[in-house]
């Protein structure tokens, strides 16, 4: 496994807690519990991914790992430096870490120029390039990024989606991160413009040496760019290992229920691979079941699930499920809706 | 749905174009020339991306155009009917030969009322069957849509129940009354996998039963996972078109082809080919193909000549000036 200084990006016992609040009564009735327990670690020039259903936590904890929001319990470090301490090392950090987010319609200023919105973060962090350069600096981001000179004096409604997003990756970079955040970046975009901020994304890596915590829902995007993939269901890691593992061999049931949903465009693959259609919902993460919290939808569960919370166990070299049924590889019996 | 696979088609679109009126300067072509044709118990995909048309002409078949779009040119045939040379057939066919599935299900619901009531309401609306019966007939048609537990979720309202539950309940209220073809934009493009997973297998129990489906979508995987015909839109016009599996397996189509080779694919680990460029400004198309400032085979003649869509093999056709390029480029 890495050494202790390859790790960038440590979160330990994450959690986030949103209180409740009853309209008219004061005080928290219960909380949704956005992420309830995470452990995690970026790997120095790695691409970890975090993947998962709606509500299963990813964006709260790309929140947190940005410090966009505090954590209610828990501790994140970039660089052997620990977010929420005080001011000064907090925007060390932030120069370290930042994030891109889905929407590059709404994440820019719209009363902004290109150069307006790229010299910001300088102004702010105003040590990292002297003033006379910051044009310079505006210059060289934009190439950066695939945009040029000619778009400087431009407002964000003039560019395309995925322009903007280039714009929005632009920004991130200004600040010369080591790691970008990534929420769901492609979702925005359309189909044929996805592929081009997908190639950027593996060409900044290479250039400067970035790493990325990538989120998203797309289980195609993951595969072609991740190096590791994390499994999130309901605020905790089900299983995470390095990509090919994960994708040719999934150990825990929902990884496995959500890798054989995922549309397939060859029709040989599509036939021969695992059906898994799941029955239920995804409860409520303010009232999560017991134990294991995949459990009321599991094929696979027992009495045992309702009272365990399973713990991350190695499968194989970086490989780990949490699971009581490790190893089960039964398929649930078809409720054919026919 | 007792209609047989016969010689006349359930829908028939020939040289269908929507224009919008601009508020300056000419008006915007959103649908170009566009010939679709759907079958009982098919599932035809229109894929594209934004501005590609393709929800546009759902809505055309709906007679469903707002504002300032209007058809410009063509026929919409249902059951050998023309919808557009007959508004009042139009509205006899909405509903009961033809129905919309939207992609955003929680606007398509009145929020103010419980599910059960509102599909309840078609059968006594369309059918006056009494309160009773309707409320029966709603629970089992929920049944039919794999809603657990039926009667319970009859009395929730839109907000109380998941995304997927309520498509399953804008998909029940849209087959009520048997209409011979669906419309589904974009219907599983706001859920989850494991959702839109249940939701594919549905739609094809329907066709299954026999009812033609028009399935819009911008997404390849799901195109591939139910399409047994696909049209390839691209900047308001058809690229290509073929049954689903010759389609994907050997796109003739240089835009296909691109987007085949750019989207990444779960099946097939690694780095993609992108399209270079962005989609065409609506309102200053090329004059000739639409593709060709993003197309690797353009050549002269490309930028001067828009392409009509040519057969090359039975059943498939595709808009493009260098085909005999890319047929030898397949033939390798």
């Amino acid at each position: 496994m890495s050494s202790p200084s390859d790790v960038l990006v440590r979160g330990t016992g994450l959690v986030k807690h949103y209180p409740i609040r009853e309209s008219g009564l004061l005080g928290a009735k219960g909380a949704i519990k956005a992420v309830d327990g995470v452990d995690l670690h970026l790997v120095r020039g790695e691409c970890l991914a975090l993947v998962g259903e709606s509500g299963c936590g990813k964006s709260t904890l790309a929140s947190l790992l940005t410090h966009l929001e505090p954590t209610t319990e828990g501790s994140i470090e970039v660089n052997g430096l620990g977010w929420g301490r005080n001011r000064r090392t907090d925007r060390q950090i932030r120069r370290q870490i930042q994030i891109v987010l889905q929407d590059p319609y709404s994440a820019l200023n719209p009363r902004m120029t290109v150069e307006q919105l790229l010299t910001e973060p300088l102004r702010i962090h105003s040590d990292l390039v002297p003033a006379r350069d910051h044009s310079r600096r505006v210059t060289e981001l934009l190439e950066m990024v695939g945009l040029n000179d000619s778009h400087r004096h431009r407002y964000p409604h003039e560019f395309s989606g995925g322009q903007r997003q280039r714009i929005c990756i632009a920004r991130a970079l200004a600040v010369t991160p080591r790691v970008l955040v990534c929420d769901e970046p492609l979702s925005a975009l359309d189909v044929s413009v996805q592929g081009q901020i997908l190639e950027l994304f593996r060409d900044l890596r290479e250039r400067l040496g970035l790493s990325y915590v990538f989120i998203s829902h797309d289980l195609a995007v993951v595969r072609s760019i991740a190096d590791r993939v994390a499994v999130m269901y309901l605020g905790r890691i089900v299983e995470q290992g390095p990509t090919e593992e994960i994708y040719e061999r999934p150990q825990h049931p929902y990884t496995r229920a959500l890798l054989s949903s995922a549309p397939v465009t060859d029709p040989a693959v599509r036939e021969a691979r695992e059906r898994i259609v799941l029955t239920g919902e995804v409860p409520s993460p303010a009232n999560p079941p017991s134990g294991c919290a995949f459990r009321t939808r599991c094929w696979l569960a027992m009495d045992e699930c309702a009272t365990t919370i399973p713990a991350l166990d190695p499968v194989s070299p970086g490989h780990e499920a949490a699971c009581l049924r490790l190893g089960d590889t039964s398929q649930p019996t078809r409720e054919d809706p026919r | 749905m007792t209609m047989p696979a016969s010689e006349t088609p359930l829908l028939e679109i020939r040289g269908l174009s929507v224009e919008f009126r601009a508020r300056r300067g000419e008006p915007v072509q959103a649908v170009q020339d566009l010939s679709l044709t759907a079958r009982a118990g098919e599932c035809v995909v229109v894929l594209g991306e934004s501005g590609s048309g393709k929800s546009v002409t759902a809505k055309a078949v709906m007679g469903l155009l707002e504002g300032t779009a209007r058809t410009t040119a063509g026929s919409i045939r249902l059951g050998g009917v023309d919808l557009l040379a007959d508004p009042a057939a139009m509205r006899a066919a909405r509903g009961r030969d033809v129905a919309m599935v939207f992609q955003d299900s929680l606007s398509a619901l009145n929020p103010v009322q419980r599910v059960g009531d509102q599909i309840a309401e078609m059968f006594r609306v369309h059918q006056g069957l009494s309160k009773t019966e309707a409320r029966a007939r709603a629970i089992e048609l929920m049944r039919r849509v794999a809603i657990p537990d039926p009667e319970r979720r009859a009395r929730s309202y839109p907000h109380q129940i998941s995304g997927g539950m309520r498509q399953r309940i804008v998909i029940a209220m849209a087959i009520t009354l048997e209409p011979r073809l669906l419309i589904a934009d974009e219907p599983t493009t706001a859920l989850d996998v494991t959702v839109q997973k249940g939701i594919l297998d549905l739609f094809r129990v329907l066709t299954d039963a026999g009812a033609g489906l028009v399935f819009i979508t911008h997404d390849i995987g799901v195109a591939a996972e139910i399409a047994d015909h696909i049209v390839v839109m691209y900047a308001g016009s058809v690229m290509e078109t073929g049954p689903a599996r010759e389609v994907l397996a050997a796109p003739h189509h240089p835009y296909t082809r691109a987007l085949l080779a750019s989207v990444p694919r779960i099946e097939q680990p690694g780095a993609r080919r992108p399209i270079p460029g962005g989609l065409p400004d609506p309102a200053d198309r090329p004059a000739g193909c639409l593709f060709a400032p993003r197309c690797p085979l353009a050549a002269a003649d490309c930028t001067a000549t828009r392409p009509a869509l040519e057969s090359l093999e039975p059943g498939r056709a595709a808009a493009c000036l260098r085909i005999t390029e890319v047929q030898h480029v397949l033939a390798q």
